[in-house]
């Protein structure tokens, strides 16, 4: 027998056994007894009965949940979170002798009202200023506040006791402060010629 | 619950029960084992109302009953009384117990499908398990169902099939020797 012959045939040989462990196979795969469906169904049922079914998953409680803790979370950030710190020069006290102005648009009514605050604001340097100023709470401040210079009191009795006409006259400059600048021509004498010489002469 | 809605269960029941059926018995190979272990996944089907919108009825179906069997086989194994007391085992054509007749009394009987089952019976279960189930599904519904790759099922059921020519041939050497 030739070669090929013989693996031919051992190639058959392989086929009617690969057919034969095929019908083997069905039959190993098909039990021997089943319970028919209808019967196999009411007892599924039954046992499906006594049990209740699943519930469908409610979403929206777990959407409620999530809400809930953002805004919990939201609460807890917004009370831990430390508050905005002002400036220090916001905090400072006001030095003593200092006068605040309110803005107002009449210049005349400010000095009137500025007179007698400045008449009561104690002097730092006397007795009632220093009380004042123990009184006030201590502060981490810097600058330390300390009583006016000589040169500031000067300047600050001058802004307060400016005479009336002076007040007017800035009242008036500022009511023109809007108005064109308006420059004089100017006048140049011209050079006369005939004197130089005799400048030159004095020289 | 509404009764279409077990109108529609009762006809999925109706349409894969013997299918469900046939996959836990390869799986087992005990006849009450495998009517449990359907009843097990049609139930799990009832409870998660997954029947509803099944894409793939059959392969749902067998990949729940093939849980369910594996489950059912490994809970045995556990308590020692495995259901089909050949599976996972590798025994050699000569060392198959006896349980009436044996292998090769059932050949020189004529009985050669039973021997053959013996065999199949003998091979180890991850290749056992997959030829057994290739006589019902393809490769990729084996592969869906177990949970493996394709290419891993056709490599099990190649090394399934050689092993089991190569016991059918130690088998029919000894019964033309034997005459």
């Amino acid at each position: 027998m030739r070669d090929d012959e013989r693996i031919a045939g051992q190639g058959e040989g392989q086929d009617a056994l690969d057919r034969r462990i095929d019908a083997a196979l069905r039959s190993y795969t098909e039990p021997p007894a089943l319970a028919e469906p209808r019967i196999a169904l009411a007892q599924i049922m039954e046992r499906a009965r006594g049990e209740r079914p699943a519930r469908q998953p409610r979403w929206w409680i777990w959407g409620l949940a999530a809400a809930a803790v953002c805004l919990i979370a939201a609460v807890l950030a917004v009370r831990l979170m430390p508050a905005p710190r002002l400036p220090e020069i916001a905090k400072s006290p006001q030095a003593p002798g200092v006068v605040t102005v309110p803005a107002s648009p009449d210049h005349s009514a400010i000095a009137e009202a500025r007179v007698p605050a400045i008449r009561r604001t104690p002097h730092p340097a006397s007795t009632a200023g220093r009380e004042v100023a123990a009184a006030l709470p201590k502060l981490d401040v810097f600058p330390t506040p300390e009583p006016l210079s000589p040169q500031e009191q000067a300047l600050l009795a001058f802004a307060t006791n400016v005479p009336p006409k002076a007040q007017q006259q800035v009242v008036n400059a500022e009511r023109h402060i809007g108005d064109p600048i308006t420059i004089a021509a100017l006048k140049i004498r011209p050079l006369d010629v005939s004197e130089q010489p005799n400048s030159n002469k004095e020289r | 619950m509404r009764p279409e809605d077990d109108a529609e269960f009762a006809g999925l029941v109706e349409r894969q029960w013997r299918f469900a059926c046939r996959v836990a018995w390869a799986v087992l190979r005990q006849a009450e084992d495998a009517e449990d272990a359907a009843q097990e996944a049609f139930l799990k089907i009832w409870r998660t109302q997954a029947w509803r919108n099944l894409r793939e009825e059959r392969a749902y179906v067998a990949r729940s009953a093939w849980r369910a069997a594996v489950d059912r086989l490994r809970n045995a194994q556990s308590r020692r009384t495995p259901p089909h007391s050949h599976a996972g085992t590798d025994l050699s054509p000569d060392e198959i117990p006896h349980a009436g007749l044996s292998p090769e009394e059932c050949v020189v009987a004529a009985d050669w499908e039973a021997a053959v089952h013996r065999l199949i019976d003998s091979l180890p279960e991850e290749l056992r398990q997959p030829l057994a189930l290739s006589a019902e599904m393809t490769s990729r519904e084996i592969a869906a169902t177990m949970g493996i790759a394709e290419g891993t099922v056709r490599t099990r059921l190649m090394r399934a099939r050689q092993m089991l020519r190569e016991k059918i041939a130690v088998l029919e050497e000894r019964r033309y020797a034997g005459r």
